[in-house]
Order: structure tokens, then C-alpha cells, then sequence
């Protein structure tokens, strides 16, 4: 950047400060006011990639679909004795009269044992006959209970409403995304709440236990969860706050820079509310950044200020100097950061474009409010003598980082770093080939394994025969002709396909209503189990269908693929398995469109992210690049500052491989931000090396001035930015604390990589050298 | 040159417009849970157990655990295995399909199908017409007349459906399969189809005139007793014997109206036993000219059964077993298996229930 303009825009920036601060002061208040209004939210359909085609296939059929998707399972458990039981019956009754009236539920669609629509059924010499599962008159008597499991037994329930081991049945409720009467979309929170208090903690009792499962479930204690986040900022504030304060000795500065930093957060909330964002679990992580970056490019200034002042100017004039001295490499770092987020928007999921978005916006606004008005303020405040008098004694007593570090830029030592970076890389790039895409949990993978929710889930997985990973293949035919016996011999056909690939359970669909309903129009005579040729006869097999498994123009059957587990190995070889048959079955009538249920829409999560992170990568170095190579116009200086930052990409890889923490949507951004923001270390360091070696210094000498001007300030950022995210592995949300981990591990090796890596590849490529002999 | 071209031209046609899966010729896929598949009904045999069932699936157990499938020339259910003198399996199912394993020939074949049942009812239908028209023109009572007009009326009828079974495919299924000590294969199935094979499973006529089914009941199942008599039992409580090798057979009165689903002789005594829908179970102790209703006592329908050391094994519905002493049938024993699966058919085996049915092959102890 031309150093007169720089030097311009600053002094007249100075000379109006009261103006500019009057105006970001405003704007401040502006902002805070609609941050006030941010309210956290969690959307299913911001999670998955809305452009693939597997959920294009799926919106497509979402509707048909309903009765499969979006499902609450409410389990009552006797915790002692089984279901045939007055107390226990009493409560499955109440439990299903309740949910009925909660918001949201279909109420055509809610079954248990208690409701109509679940019957039994048998055939006697007269045809069918069959009734509700309660028997007519229900009174708890042990003859009613005995029938009660006669009915049971007759209605096929078992492990579907009620479990394998009659200890547990279940209310199965049906959700609409959009309520018909008010046509708003479900609040998902609300009803995850209204399920708590109205069902779980009105019905639990000693004998009883309720668990609760279905998306609606897992989104509200994300929300929960994320908001018991808050606190973790609090702590990162406080623990910020300390370090600053040891650092610097300077309360006023101390409490300028923290103050600035969380005006930061603020007007970057008060943004994304006036944009209609929410604050979803995944860019929850957004204002920890802000404020970390806001306080690492304030302590720049803050310690500029105090090395003026150390070299006699007063405060306003340290102020200045800081400022200017600081205000391009500041704004390239800042550029390359906002610009590093942008580039998360190539990828197609909604929640990773809201963080990019939310990051990139905190970012600029970090600009005006630590760039801009810190050095301002302070021109105002001034630095506290304590605190400059701390600084030149720590510097005459420790000069810890120069002592440590400068021997770095020379041959011996320099040497050394390269080869210890070298074993790195080889182990880096060895265990980063272990590293997985998709979740490699059970159950709902965003939560702990041991959270009430994946316990709930295991019972259920248990005591139940379903799986609950439900690959969804939706099989497409002319109007009214999905049942024709030419489709359904595909279907069963492809069914038994499917059954062949490991790692498939079970696989159903309106083939098996047709094979029952055959042999049970046949008076129960297995030997008819098989589809039949005789239209007529399959159209009357399949009349009474549950809902859901045949569409309303009859033009599509969906085809239910019960899988073992979700990860993405399991996925794919489902996947590739359809595929195989699409390839080896050809069919005129009927077309196999893949996905829909919880294991389609991840297999299409997986499929995104795969391909995304070598784009994401391609995009945020280049654009890491580019900037760095504005800045310093000389391409051995942008590779000193760039391969350490690929180093610790690698390693970081390597580190998710031996920590099982697979590539996915919480996790694929990180890589993105540890980059953009870990350019800042080398960029701030290379412009002080840079300012020294044009003076004509050896690159040993440059060095050692970088990190005497601003050594300690990269060293302290490093710190501060891994304690913001640091409070995160607490978090009650699994991939929130993966992310805080592997950002905690980004952030420290980029700043070590930035102080060993960075001048040894700079003495490398003989930077002092060739600077000394071009003047 | 002229008719071979357009005889091209035709097959070539249905081969692109008939884009479809004819599951009679689609040989079974190898599929690593087919232990697991509806499995219809066993056979005993030197090698082990031989199994049948949906998707043309033939699974044998060499032990406990160990299964392997066997290679399948189709896809369609198969519902009952035999097995001739030499050691010659013959298995039957839907859509009229019959496969044989020999010796000389050790992986399944195809060698009837419900192609051919299709033609042989034509033939049949067209010659009782043919005969009936003829009786017509030589008759001159007037009730006679309209008996006959009648009876033609109904043929005609079942001639088109004839016709469109040609046209759509075949799909009546065969149910059960049985052999005479001189290897003579008898098959029965739905809509009254009755077939025999004097060559050892080759060949197969159609013998559905020699039964007095006049309404084409379902034939649920066929077996072999004492001296080589023969027992069918069926739909609408239809019940054939023949005491002189299937060649004439007369109809039993078992004193239930409902449907019978098995029947089973005993080798050792004159005792046969038939069961059916709701837990109907009849015995006759004399080669089934005299039979016993035994009060109902079982409450799902019963549908496969065999008799061992003068007990009969009977399953059905719910898991359910029930057992009885043949000689002394009013103590029924009713256990449920766990599993509550739908069983057709069951053997035993050194003391085990072998229980085939809805979720493949099931164990259960012999009570002592």
C-alpha cells in the first residue's frame, strides 16, 4: 500500500477524530439497539446442501414424504414392570391425549396403541375381522390385559409402537413444517420446550421414564445448548481481560481495548438482525472470533503506542504513529481475513454461508471499531506510565522473544526448523490420509454421545426393530402406475439389491404391503407371500397401504433402506450400490431418484463437503495469496508466510484423523478461518522485518527488530484467540467443542509457525540477501 | 427371408417396448441375507437341510450356522420341496414354476412353468367344450340343455381369462408338491391346478379333471400316506384321497367348512391329520376314510405340520407350535414360539423343531 496515502487518510482521519468517533459512537448505539432483537434459531433446511440433487429430489417429494421425515417419537418406558400395567396404560393414554393438542402435530397422522388408526387384524372363515388395539371397554382387568396382548401381538406393532422387550411403547406424532392455521413455519424450540414441560416432566415418574427423539428434539438442544455457550463468552472476556491487563499494565487501555472488542460483537449482531439473520449453534462461533480479532489488532496498537511512547513521543503523537505505522498491514490483515470467510460461500449450505457472511461483516466492522477508533481514543487517554515503564524494563531485563526466536532467521538453527517442519509435514500428510468426511457418531451426531438425547436414541435403537439412519430411494412411475406389477417387480427387484450391501438392515416399501396383503387376502396362507401378476388382486393388496408409503397421484413409491450407522463410508457404498442397480437394471417405467430420510440428506451433506474442501482450500489460499503478495510485491515473502499456514492446515487434518472428528458441516469451515486469520501473524511480523531490511539490516537483524516491535503483540494474539475458542470444548454440542478444538490448535501453531517456520524460510530464500544487494 | 425378417422384427419389438423384469427367468441373486427371507418349506436330505422360499431363494444349512444359497434359474416364490428315490430334488411356486436338481444335474433347472399350465388349461378348456357342445347336440332334455348351455357359458368365461393369462403372464401359484414310492411327482396350487409327472419331474400333465372341484378351490397342499395314498386338502374345506396311485379320487367329508391349509400322513400307522384356518385340526386314524374334528383350541390359523415317532408337529401363525399324540389327539400342547413369526412348514432334527417360515430358519427345543 503507497505509504503516502496511508500516511494522508491518517492524519486527516486525526484531524477529524472527534467526528469519526461521534459518527462509529452512533452507529455503535444504532446497532446495539437490533442486536437486542437477535434470536438464536436452528433451521433443518440451512443444514443441507439445497442445490444437490438428492435434496432437490427430496423437496420435490417432501410433502409425499412427511409421514417419513419429520417425526417426533415420544417413548414411554415402565421402568420396572412392562406395559401391561394399569398405572403404565393410564399414563401411554394421557401422554397420547396431550401430544395430540401440541402445535405443530399432524393429527391425523398420531398413532400409539391408544389411537384408532392402529389396529389388528386377522382372517377367520369370514375374511378379515379386526378392531383397535384397546380392547372395547378397556379396564386394566387381567382379562383385558391378556387381550390387550392378544391385539398387540395381532397388530404387528411389536418393535414398531411398542418394544421388542413390552417394557416401552411409543406415541409416534407426525410434525407440519407450516402450521395451516397461522401458515408460519414450526418453531422447532418451542416445541422441543412445549415436549419438555408438558410430557417429559408432567409424566415422568418412579415407574416412568419418557425419552424424546425426532429432529424437532435434536434442534432444541442445539438451541439450548448454544445459548449455554453465552457464558463461555463471559469467561473469555474475563480471561481476556487478565492477560491484557498483565501484559500491558495499562488499565485504561486495557478496558479501551476490551470495550471496543465487545462493541465489535455487538454491532456485528445488530447487523446480522438487520439483515433478518438468527444466530444459529454454528456461527454462534462468529463473535468469539470477532472479539478475539478485534482484541489481537487492538494489542497491536495498544503496543506500537507503548514503543512510541518508550521512544519519548507524548500520547497523542504515539498515537499517531501507531496508527499509522500499523494501518496497512492492520487493513491487509483484516481484507485477507473478511475475504478468507467470503470464500466459505462457495460452499452450498446455508448455515456454512450465514457464518461466512456473519464472520466477513465482523470483520470490516472490526476495522472501524479497533483499527480506526482504538488508536483515536487513545490519542485521547493516552498510555499510563506504569505501563511504558513495565515495557522498558521487561524489555531490558527479558527480551524473552528476541532471545528466543531471532536465532531462527539465521543458517544454524533455521536449518533445524525447516527439517523438524519436513518430519511434520511427512506425519501430517501420512495421518491426514485417515481423515473421514461425514459423522462418525451414533445417533444425532451434532450432540455428546452421552447427552439424554443419543441415550434416548440408543434405547430406542435397542429395544425397537428399526434402524433410525433411514436411507430414503423415492421410485418414480406415470400417474397411477406405481403399484402396476411391472414396477413392483423392479422394486422388490432393487429391495433385495440394497438388502445385499453391507451395512443395510432392512429395506421396505409398498412391495411388502402388497406381499402381505396377497397372502393375507388368501385367508393367511403364507405360501401366497410374493407379488402377483393379477392387477387386481395387488391393487386390493395394497388398499389399505399405511399413509406415506405410496404418494397421492400414485406416481411414486419411496423406498425405505435401513442402515446400520450413518457414517460416510455406509453412505457411499449405499449410494454407489443404487447406482450399480440404476446401471444394471435399466427400466423403461420406473426411475430410481435418490434421496430423502436422515441418511439420504447426509449422504448429499457428505457428498457437498467432499468436494468442497479442496474448492474451499484452492479459494482461501489463493485469495490468501494474492493479498499477501499486494502487500509485499515479492513472492519469497509470500511464501514465508504461506507454507507454515499449509503446514499447520495439514497437521490440523492429521490431528481431526486421530481424534476421529470427521469432515463435516461444523467442522469443514474451521480449516478456512484458521487460515485466514493465521495470515495475520506473518503479515504483521513480515512488515516490520520488511521496514527494517529497507533500512538495509541483515535478515537476522530485521527479525530481531520485528520481534522486539511486535514479537510479544503476535505472541499475545496467538493466545488470546485460542483462549476465545478454547472455553468452546465445553460446549454441550459435540461439534461445537470439535470446532473450538482443532480452531484452539490452529491458532497456536500458526502463531509458532509464523515465529520459527517464517523467518527460517525466509533465511531460506535468502530474503536479507538479495533485499541488501537490489539497493 | 421374408417371415424370418419380420419374426425379428416382432421379437425385437416386445424385447424394447416389454422392458420389464420376468421374475420366472430372473435367476436368483446371491444376497448375503437370504437366510433371512420368507422361507416356505425344508427337506431333510443327506447333504443337510435344503430350504425354499421367496425370490427363488434355496438356502442350505450344512450345520447350525453354516448356509450357503444355492444357484436359483428364478426369482419367483417357491413354496415346496421334495425329494425322488435318487436323491432328485423337485421344487415347486408361483407363476406354475417347477425347478429339478439330479445327480446328473446339479444346479437347479427349470422345467415347467406357468406358461405351459396356461396352454394345458386351454387345451383343456377347449376339449371339455368341444365334448359338452357335442353332448348338447346329441341331448334332447330341456333341462339338460340349459345344464349344458350353462356349463359351456362358464368355460367360455374361463377361457378368456385364459387368454388374458396368456396374454399378461401366468399367476397362479403352486402350494405343494408330493412323490409315490415309483418316484410319480403330483403338484397341486391355486384355482384347482393339479399336475403329475410320470418322469420324474420333466414332463407334467394336467389331472384337474379326475377331482370334483367344479368351483377351482385353491388345492393348499398334497401328501403321501400309508401304501402310496394320496390326500389334498383346500380351499373351502375341499379334501381328495386316491388309494390307487392317483388314478381315481373321492371326496372327503372332514366336518369343517372352512379352508384346510396342510395335511400329513403318518408312516408308521393309518393316521392323518389336516389343519387349517383358525386352529382347525381333523384326524382320521383309518388312511382318511373315517375323520374326527377336534374341538378348536388353537386360535390362529395353522399351516404347515409333520409327524414324528407318533407325534404331529403343527405350526402357523404368531409362532405358534401346537403337538398331540396322532393316537390320542384331544391333549394339545400350545407353545408360541419367541420370535411370534409365521410358520409353514417344520421337521425334527435330533430332538430340535426346525421351524421354517417368515424370518428364515427358526429352533425351537422339543418339550420333553
Amino acid at each position: 500500500m503507497n505509504n503516502a496515502l496511508v500516511d494522508n487518510s491518517v492524519t486527516s482521519m486525526l484531524r477529524m477524530r472527534m467526528l469519526i468517533l461521534a459518527i462509529i459512537g452512533l452507529a455503535l448505539v444504532w446497532l446495539g439497539y437490533s442486536a437486542l432483537s437477535v434470536k438464536p434459531e436452528a433451521s433443518f433446511n440451512d443444514m443441507i446442501p439445497a442445490d444437490h440433487p438428492y435434496i432437490e429430489n427430496y423437496k420435490h417429494y417432501q410433502k409425499d414424504l412427511a409421514d417419513l421425515g419429520n417425526v417426533v417419537r415420544i417413548v414411554v418406558q415402565s421402568k420396572h414392570g412392562d406395559i401391561f400395567d394399569e398405572h403404565f396404560q393410564e399414563i401411554l393414554k394421557q401422554v397420547t391425549d396431550e401430544v395430540f393438542y401440541i402445535p405443530g402435530v399432524n393429527r391425523d397422522g398420531l398413532k400409539s396403541i391408544w389411537t384408532p388408526n392402529v389396529r389388528w387384524q386377522e382372517v377367520t372363515e369370514e375374511g378379515f375381522v379386526g378392531g383397535t388395539v384397546i380392547p372395547d371397554g378397556f379396564d386394566a382387568s387381567p382379562s383385558m390385559l391378556d387381550q390387550l396382548r392378544t391385539n398387540i401381538l395381532k397388530s404387528g406393532q411389536v418393535g414398531v409402537l411398542v418394544g421388542n422387550d413390552m417394557k416401552s411403547a411409543i406415541v409416534l406424532a407426525p410434525l407440519q413444517e407450516v402450521n395451516p392455521d397461522t401458515g408460519k413455519a414450526l418453531d422447532y424450540h418451542a416445541l422441543s420446550s412445549q415436549l419438555e414441560e408438558k410430557i417429559r416432566e408432567k409424566y415422568e415418574d418412579n415407574n416412568i421414564t419418557i425419552r424424546i427423539l425426532g429432529f424437532a428434539k435434536v434442534v432444541g438442544s442445539l438451541i439450548d445448548g448454544a445459548v449455554s455457550v453465552v457464558g463461555f463468552f463471559a469467561l473469555a472476556v474475563v480471561i481476556t481481560f487478565i492477560m491484557l491487563l498483565v501484559y500491558s499494565r495499562c488499565i485504561r487501555s486495557t478496558i479501551t481495548v476490551l470495550c471496543f472488542s465487545v462493541f465489535a460483537v455487538i454491532a456485528q449482531l445488530g447487523v446480522l438482525s438487520k439483515l433478518g439473520f438468527g444466530i444459529n449453534p454454528y456461527s454462534m462461533l462468529v463473535p468469539f472470533l470477532v472479539f478475539a480479532i478485534g482484541v489481537s489488532h487492538g494489542v497491536q496498537i495498544i503496543n506500537a503506542m507503548i514503543h512510541a511512547r518508550q521512544l519519548g513521543h507524548n500520547n497523542h503523537q504515539a498515537a499517531v504513529v501507531a496508527f499509522s505505522s500499523l494501518f496497512a498491514a492492520g487493513i491487509t490483515a483484516l481484507i485477507s481475513d473478511a475475504i478468507g470467510f467470503t470464500t466459505l460461500m462457495v460452499i452450498d449450505i446455508g448455515v456454512i454461508q450465514e457464518l461466512a457472511i456473519a464472520a466477513s461483516i465482523g470483520v470490516a466492522i472490526v476495522i472501524f471499531t479497533n483499527l480506526i477508533a482504538i488508536p483515536l481514543v487513545m490519542s485521547y487517554i493516552g498510555i499510563s506510565k506504569r505501563a511504558v515503564e513495565h515495557s522498558r524494563k521487561a524489555e531490558l531485563n527479558h527480551p524473552l522473544l528476541p532471545k528466543l526466536f531471532t536465532r531462527f532467521s539465521e543458517a544454524h538453527a533455521a536449518k533445524q526448523a525447516i527439517v523438524v517442519a519436513l518430519a511434520l509435514l511427512a506425519v501430517g500428510l501420512y495421518g491426514s490420509g485417515f481423515m473421514k468426511i461425514g459423522d462418525l457418531d451414533a445417533g444425532a451426531p451434532e450432540l455428546r454421545p452421552d447427552s439424554r438425547y443419543n441415550q434416548d436414541n440408543a434405547y430406542v435403537v435397542d429395544n425397537y426393530s428399526s434402524s433410525t439412519d433411514v436411507f430414503v430411494v423415492m421410485a418414480k412411475t406415470e400417474n397411477q402406475q406405481c403399484v402396476a406389477y411391472d414396477n413392483l417387480t423392479w422394486i422388490d427387484t432393487f429391495s433385495w439389491h440394497m438388502r445385499d450391501v453391507e451395512g443395510v438392515q432392512e429395506v421396505k416399501s409398498v412391495v411388502d404391503v402388497s406381499k402381505l396383503g396377497i397372502f393375507g387376502m388368501n385367508e393367511g396362507a403364507i405360501k401366497w407371500y410374493g407379488l402377483n401378476r393379477n392387477q387386481l388382486m395387488t391393487n386390493a393388496s395394497v388398499a389399505k397401504a399405511p399413509p406415506g408409503l405410496i404418494n397421492q397421484t400414485c406416481s411414486m413409491v419411496p423406498v425405505l433402506i435401513y442402515l446400520d450407522d450413518h457414517k460416510a463410508t455406509t453412505l457411499k457404498r449405499v449410494g454407489a450400490a443404487v447406482e450399480k442397480f440404476i446401471a444394471d437394471y435399466p427400466s423403461d417405467s420406473l426411475t430410481l431418484l435418490m434421496a430423502a430420510g436422515n441418511a439420504g440428506i447426509e449422504a448429499a451433506t457428505n457428498q457437498v463437503i467432499e468436494t468442497a474442501q479442496l474448492k474451499m482450500l484452492i479459494w482461501v489460499y489463493s485469495v490468501v495469496i494474492v493479498l499477501c503478495f499486494i502487500t509485499f510485491r515479492n513472492l519469497r515473502i509470500v511464501l514465508a508466510i504461506i507454507l507454515p499456514l499449509m503446514l499447520t492446515s495439514i497437521l490440523s487434518q492429521a490431528l481431526m484423523a486421530g481424534l476421529d472428528i470427521g469432515v463435516k458441516v461444523a467442522t469443514l469451515p474451521v480449516i478456512a478461518l484458521g487460515v485466514g486469520i493465521g495470515v495475520d501473524y506473518g503479515i504483521y511480523i513480515f512488515s516490520k522485518i520488511n521496514e527494517a531490511l529497507k533500512q538495509g539490516k541483515s535478515l537476522a537483524q530485521a527479525y530481531n527488530f520485528a520481534l522486539c516491535h511486535t514479537g510479544k503483540a503476535v505472541a499475545f494474539t496467538g493466545f488470546t484467540l485460542a483462549i476465545g475458542v478454547a472455553t468452546w470444548v465445553f460446549s454441550p454440542i459435540k461439534f461445537q467443542a470439535d470446532m473450538g478444538l482443532l480452531l484452539t490448535f490452529m491458532f497456536i501453531w500458526n502463531m509458532i509457525g509464523a515465529l520459527v517456520l517464517t523467518p527460517a524460510l525466509a533465511w531460506l530464500f535468502g530474503l536479507g540477501k538479495t533485499v541488501k544487494s537490489e539497493e | 427371408m421374408n417371415i424370418k425378417v419380420s419374426l425379428f422384427a416382432v421379437v425385437s419389438l416386445i424385447a424394447s417396448t416389454a422392458n420389464a423384469l420376468e421374475l420366472l427367468d430372473l435367476p436368483s441373486a446371491q444376497n448375503r441375507q437370504a437366510n433371512k427371507s420368507v422361507l416356505l418349506a425344508m427337506q431333510l436330505s443327506s447333504a443337510g437341510i435344503t430350504l425354499v422360499g421367496e425370490r427363488g431363494h434355496i438356502i442350505e444349512y450344512k450345520n447350525q450356522t453354516d448356509w450357503q444359497q444355492s444357484q436359483s434359474p428364478t426369482s419367483v416364490t417357491l413354496t415346496d420341496i421334495t425329494q425322488l428315490s435318487d436323491g432328485s430334488q423337485i421344487a415347486v411356486g408361483h407363476d406354475g414354476i417347477i425347478i429339478r436338481r439330479t445327480s446328473a444335474e446339479p444346479t437347479w433347472q427349470k422345467q415347467f412353468d406357468g406358461y405351459q399350465l396356461t396352454k394345458l388349461n386351454i387345451n383343456n378348456i377347449d376339449t371339455r367344450i368341444k365334448s359338452l357342445k357335442q353332448q348338447l347336440a346329441n341331448t334332447t332334455d330341456e333341462i339338460s340343455q340349459e345344464d349344458l348351455s350353462y356349463a359351456i357359458e362358464d368355460l367360455e368365461f374361463a377361457r378368456e381369462d385364459a387368454d388374458i393369462e396368456l396374454k399378461d403372464g401366468p399367476n397362479k401359484p403352486l402350494l405343494s408338491v408330493t412323490t409315490l414310492s415309483d418316484d410319480t411327482l403330483f403338484a397341486v396350487g391355486a384355482y384347482g391346478t393339479f399336475l403329475k409327472s410320470s418322469d420324474a419331474g420333466q414332463s407334467w400333465q394336467l389331472e384337474k379333471n379326475k377331482l370334483d372341484n367344479p368351483n377351482n378351490f385353491h388345492l393348499n397342499a398334497i401328501t403321501t400316506g400309508r401304501n402310496d395314498a394320496l390326500f389334498i386338502v383346500g380351499e373351502n374345506a375341499s379334501a381328495f384321497a386316491s388309494y390307487d396311485e392317483g388314478q381315481t379320487w373321492q371326496t372327503m367329508e372332514l366336518g369343517y367348512h372352512g379352508s384346510f391349509f396342510g395335511i400329513n400322513a403318518d408312516s408308521q400307522s393309518s393316521a392323518v391329520i389336516a389343519y387349517g384356518l383358525q386352529g382347525h385340526i381333523a384326524v382320521s386314524q383309518d388312511n382318511g376314510h373315517n375323520w374326527q374334528l377336534l374341538s378348536q383350541q388353537v386360535p390362529v390359523s395353522l399351516l404347515g405340520g409333520t409327524i414324528h415317532n407318533g407325534t404331529a408337529y403343527l405350526v402357523g401363525q404368531g409362532g405358534i407350535v401346537v403337538s398331540l399324540a396322532i393316537n390320542n389327539p384331544q391333549a394339545l400342547n400350545i407353545q408360541k414360539h419367541p420370535s411370534g413369526a409365521i410358520f409353514s412348514d417344520v421337521i425334527v432334527q435330533d430332538n430340535t423343531l426346525l421351524l421354517s417360515g417368515q424370518h428364515g430358519l427358526a429352533r425351537l427345543p422339543i418339550a420333553p
